[in-house]
């Protein structure tokens, strides 16, 4: 049932070329996150998310400290070995202090336009919104360059109503999981959410439909070891994912930003597009790269934890993610005041050995189950 | 008669234990793990098996443990370190609180509750340094035998500090150590300074108990007990043999019947 979506994420250069080549459109490469994808959509472009890759690093040493992200080193490495020939433009979002320099280093390095959501960091919504129409309107107006096509209404409508549904179905995907863990093996699920990174969102919807039929009427296995809330910014390298599977674990829900934080938003509100892409933006989970007040993380945390029935969290730390480790401490104790207990891995997207994650994740299992 | 076994295969060490049905330690092995993890796991159990008097045959029950783990054919069950170094320790020190393991590749603090139950636990598993490779490494630079390392600090009259986190700058830094004339007792405490500091901050992740038991090839040097005592402010418990503390918790959680 999930060869299809395998067939897409391992394979993404050669998916990416067969539809840009089909649709006739630029492919636009978008960075970490919350970029309202629906504008390149509506302007004609192909958008393809970029979380990261396994490459090997090498080139990137030149450009890129060591002790940057590896989600970043890795982006930077494709377009440097000449991965990324197909990406037209890049559409960035001031998610963190690396990406932010990292648009600045593509400028210098590459003719390759880039386009950047710049995202205010202030608690008051009217402040919020005046500083996002500005940066909407030069967003829009980059895109159309780019695309050499209007951002008509209609096409906008269009644009929304499809991405809403692709999110509608995924959070479908996530709710089955949540009320029948152990229905979807951990690496299968991941690998229907990744695929949608990659494919034009009408072919992506039409996978994840035949995906729900097919689920709907297969039996519960059930799972035999703990049930776990994964949070972390990105939820590479699929391999952790065999590990779990092989333990027994039951990822119940999750707190990723490509993720159920990505999932969760609703349908882009086009009607105005500017407090539509601020609502989008802010809400509804929060985020340890979105300064909002409002949306506090802890109690967002525990609630998950509690509303999925899990065991215990899984803190998937993408080594050296500023924004990440800054707030694992302070939701690590709140966890601890309400007994629940969590473990963190370090991950490097290109890593090749799990044996030290898999001791972990065994030693946190052996302490859940007592 | 029952007998149980338990059989820890580190990177550095192959370790087996055999015990009887109330946990009296029968006969054990501590043997290189070399390139071949399943090879040194056997030789451990055979010699372990011969030092007892048994044969296979007269065991019930064996459970791996260690970074191979997986990969021992003689094993019914396996469980983590983490939980066999807990359990073994506990089982040696009933009241132990921390543990901390250093063996040759990572090093570990594990916190256990009064029931023995593991609670917490915070692994270096990243790189070698402040491990018991870091310590040969040294001992290499130093041409001094791995096993006069502890005592040979205790000569030591000056205080010399490595700064270097990472094994092979820190191993630079004992060099030019050495070729500055500096003694090896000074280097030697050095080294075991630099351990014992990264180790406390290990310790202070999990939290410091009053009973604290430290197990692994490295508590075999006791400059570095001795200054992670001062470091984290408690007398520190160590094992006759705390190489074989994994392997001994393997065996009694095959006692147990336990092990997936
Ligand atoms: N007599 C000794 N004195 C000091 N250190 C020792 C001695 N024997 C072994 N070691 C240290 O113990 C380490 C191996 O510890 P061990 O617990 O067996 O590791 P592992 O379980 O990871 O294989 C070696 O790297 C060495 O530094
Ligand atoms: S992983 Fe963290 S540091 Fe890296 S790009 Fe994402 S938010 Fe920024």
């Amino acid at each position: 049932m999930f060869e299809p979506f395998y067939e897409v994420i391992n394979n993404v250069s050669k998916t990416v070329l067969k539809y840009e080549k089909e649709q006739g459109r630029p492919v636009v490469g978008v960075m970490p996150a919350y970029f309202p994808m629906e504008l390149i959509d509506a302007a004609g472009g192909y958008a393809v998310q970029l979380w990261g890759n396994n490459l090997p690093l090498g080139k990137v040493d030149g450009y890129l400290q060591t002790y940057c992200c590896s989600v970043a080193r890795s982006v930077l490495e494709l377009e440097l070995v000449g991965g990324a020939e197909m990406v037209k433009a890049y559409a960035f979002t001031s998610l963190c202090d690396t990406l932010i320099n990292l648009r600045e280093v593509y400028k210098r390095l590459f003719p390759k336009p880039t386009l950047e959501i710049s995202i205010p960091m202030t608690q008051t919504r009217a402040a919020r919104r005046s500083y996002l129409k500005s940066v909407i309107q030069s967003v829009v107006e980059g895109l159309e360059k780019v695309t050499r096509q209007k951002i008509r209404g209609d096409a906008l409508a269009e644009a929304a109503r499809i991405r809403g549904r692709s999110r509608e179905l995924q959070r479908g995907l996530y709710k089955m999981r949540r009320q029948r863990p152990g229905l979807i093996k951990n690496k299968d699920f991941y690998a229907a959410i990744k695929t949608g990174f990659f494919l034009p969102p009408i072919v992506y919807n039409e996978m994840l439909e035949t995906l729900h039929l097919g689920l709907d009427g297969l039996e519960d296995r059930g799972s035999k070891g703990p049930k776990l809330v994964i949070s972390g910014l990105v939820f590479d390298p699929m391999e952790i994912y065999g590990i779990l599977d092989e333990l027994g674990v039951a990822v119940v829900d999750d707190d990723f930003a490509n993720g159920w934080r990505t999932v969760s938003k609703d349908e882009l509100r086009v009607g105005d597009l500017v407090e539509g892409v601020t609502e989008f933006i802010f809400n509804p989970a929060p985020c340890c790269c979105i300064y909002n007040p409002d949306n506090d993380r802890h109690p967002y945390l525990v609630d998950k934890v509690k509303d999925a029935g899990a065991d215990g969290v899984l803190f998937w730390y993408i080594k050296f993610c500023e924004p990440d480790a800054f707030d694992r401490p302070q939701l690590m104790e709140r966890l601890r005041e309400e007994s629940i207990p969590s473990v963190t891995i370090d991950v490097e997207l290109s890593m090749t050995s799990f044996d030290a994650i898999k001791t972990r994740v065994n030693a946190f299992c052996e302490i859940l189950e007592g | 008669m029952d007998y149980y076994a338990g059989i820890d295969v580190g990177s550095l060490t192959a370790d087996a234990v055999l015990i009887d049905k109330k946990g009296k330690i029968l006969g054990y092995a501590i043997l290189p793990t070399g390139n071949n993890s399943q090879k040194a796991a056997t030789e451990a159990f055979e010699t372990a098996l011969f030092r007892a008097g048994l044969s296979k045959g007269d065991v019930n029950r064996v459970v791996s443990t260690g970074y191979s783990r997986a990969r021992v054919q003689e094993a019914q069950g396996s469980k983590t370190e983490i939980a066999c170094h807990a359990r073994g320790a506990v089982c040696l020190v009933p009241d132990a609180g921390t543990i901390i393991d250093i063996g040759g590749q990572d090093s570990k603090a594990i916190l256990v509750g009064e029931d023995g139950r593991v609670i917490n636990f915070a692994m270096n598993d990243k790189c070698a340094a402040g491990t018991g490779r870091f310590l040969e490494v040294m001992a290499g630079a130093l041409d001094v035998p791995l096993g006069k390392m502890g005592d040979l600090a205790f000569e030591s009259q000056e205080e010399l500090t490595i700064s270097s986190i990472c094994t092979v700058f820190a191993e630079s830094e004992v060099v030019s150590l050495i070729s500055q004339g500096k003694g090896p007792a000074d280097i030697s405490m050095a080294v075991s300074r630099a351990i014992a500091r990264r180790t406390a901050g290990l310790a202070t992740r999990v939290g410091v108990t009053d009973t604290v038991v430290m197990t692994g090839g490295v508590a075999k040097n006791k400059a570095v007990v001795r200054l992670l005592s001062e470091d984290i402010g408690h007398p520190i418990r160590v094992p006759d043999e705390p190489q074989i503390v994994g392997a001994l918790g393997a065996a009694i959680i095959a006692k147990e019947g336990n092990g997936d």
